[in-house]
């Protein structure tokens, strides 16, 4: 996760992150989830943050999925 | 002889059953005193109906049918689930509580935890007197060791939130969420006949779950908390985990700085704090770090072979701890094809080249109208191949 973490910063920062360095520093799984939320990380973090803010977790361990989850859209 | 397999549709007869336990598991320990209308109160909520199938609440339940169980068999599970789920609640809100009623949550927290020990014995009155044992003990050792995260959480937040990192805070929430939605998970197919084997897949679905859970918490506390947020109140989250690990000296201490002022009541400085959290990346990292803990859940659920009718229900679980995640990049990728003739490859960046940068290389390339197009679905995503 720590290394998760510092790509995620250079990507948003704008710093180059080559393939050698994704393999040799990331899971398959991580390289995975980055992919799957290449759309999202497309977003400069201001869009992403209006974004979430109109798709908020919202469920907690007493909120039922069924009244929390309205996506404003 | 083909399997039984009970249905989803089962879960009102379950929880029914499950709030009857709990008030019998009251009603037996204690007379009509003051105490005993208190505890009804507080486990208030699964009776009223507004607890539907698909809510934690329903984990035991779930997982139990996935096996080829009968549900209504998981109701001393689910009642010991609520039990444990409450009492866990009163004991996390405590920081947030002045002394008084802390004292009174405490009494609470300890009242809830017996009762579920006595709505799981429920289990050695039946026929599955043999699983009685097994999931009692586990149980209680699944409080011990979320106890155990929650005094981590508490020691990181005391010493200084900004030696924590990434690494650390999933060690925390595993421990302290993932532990007790994994023995939720992991009793319910245990009781629904799943064997040895599967029920430790079950297991990883609920201690994902449980992850994902967490990180919704840190998510909302961090960013859509009025009161008391995780800024003004100094608490550890993944958001400052991250920012902390990430960043430079200088806009460490400016961060530090903003912390501090948040802590004493300043709204523009814990404004400042969450907007230079965005800035650094934070919130991209939470759904990275979300959709990572999706896959490991779903990637433990097709290996556990769950019945067919109940899988949507244990993966639509998974998609309402985030919704920002529950985006369908099949119809985007329609989409593209619609507006801009061409299907990109999304697997390209890492499978493609050599050495590029990413992610320009990526399935976005010309299509640059695409990200701000796509709008959030509430749609399940599809199960990784």
């Amino acid at each position: 996760m720590n290394e998760l973490a510092r790509i995620v910063h250079d990507q948003v920062a704008g710093r180059a992150v080559t393939r050698t360095n994704l393999v040799s520093s990331l899971s398959i799984e991580e390289r995975a989830a980055l992919d799957d939320l290449a759309y999202l990380l497309q977003r400069t973090p201001l869009e992403l943050a209006a974004y979430l803010a109109q798709a908020q977790p919202a469920v907690d361990w007493f909120t039922p999925p069924s009244r929390s989850v309205q996506l404003r859209d | 002889m083909p399997r039984m397999h009970a249905s989803v549709l089962e879960w009102p007869k379950c929880a029914a059953v499950a709030v009857q336990i709990i008030h019998t598991v009251f009603s037996e320990a204690l007379s009509r005193t003051p105490f005993h209308d208190h505890l009804c109160r507080v486990v208030d909520g699964l009776a009223d109906g507004s607890t539907s199938c698909g809510s934690i609440a329903s984990v035991p339940a779930l997982t139990c049918a996935a096996a080829g169980g009968d549900m209504v068999k998981a109701a001393p599970l689910v009642a010991a689930w609520e039990l444990v789920r409450l009492a866990a609640k009163q004991l996390d809100d405590i920081q947030d509580r002045d002394e008084s009623t802390s004292a009174d949550a405490i009494n609470t927290a300890i009242a809830l935890v017996f009762a579920a020990q006595l709505a799981i014995a429920r289990l050695s009155q039946r026929k599955w007197s043999a699983r009685f044992q097994q999931v009692s003990i586990a149980l209680s050792r699944a409080v011990v060791r979320s106890a155990a995260g929650q005094h981590a959480d508490l020691m990181a937040s005391r010493r200084n939130v900004e030696r924590a990192d990434p690494d650390a805070w999933l060690e925390i929430a595993l421990a302290k969420s993932g532990e007790l939605v994994a023995w939720a998970a992991w009793a319910g197919a245990l009781v629904g006949g799943a064997n040895e084997r599967m029920v430790l897949r079950y297991r990883e679905y609920g201690r994902r779950l449980g992850v994902l859970l967490q990180l919704a918490d840190d998510f909302s506390d961090t960013w859509y908390l009025k009161e008391r947020s995780d800024i003004a109140t100094s608490r550890l989250s993944l958001a400052t985990c991250y920012a902390w690990s990430v960043t430079n000296e200088q806009v460490r201490v400016r961060l530090q700085t903003l912390f501090e002022q948040a802590n004493k009541g300043d709204k523009m400085a814990e404004s400042q704090a969450r907007q230079l959290m965005i800035d650094l990346g934070a919130q991209a990292f939470l759904l990275v770090t979300a959709r990572l803990q999706q896959r490991h859940a779903m990637a433990a659920l097709r290996r556990a072979r769950c019945i067919n009718e109940v899988l949507p229900s244990l993966v639509a679980l998974l998609n309402q701890m985030f919704p920002a995640l529950s985006f369908d990049k099949e119809v985007a990728d329609a989409k593209t094809i619609r507006e801009h003739g061409c299907a990109h490859q999304q697997s390209a960046c890492l499978s493609s080249h050599d050495d590029h940068r990413w992610p320009e290389p990526h399935y976005m390339v010309g299509c640059p109208s695409l990200a701000a197009s796509l709008s959030p679905r509430s749609v399940n995503l599809l199960l990784p191949t």
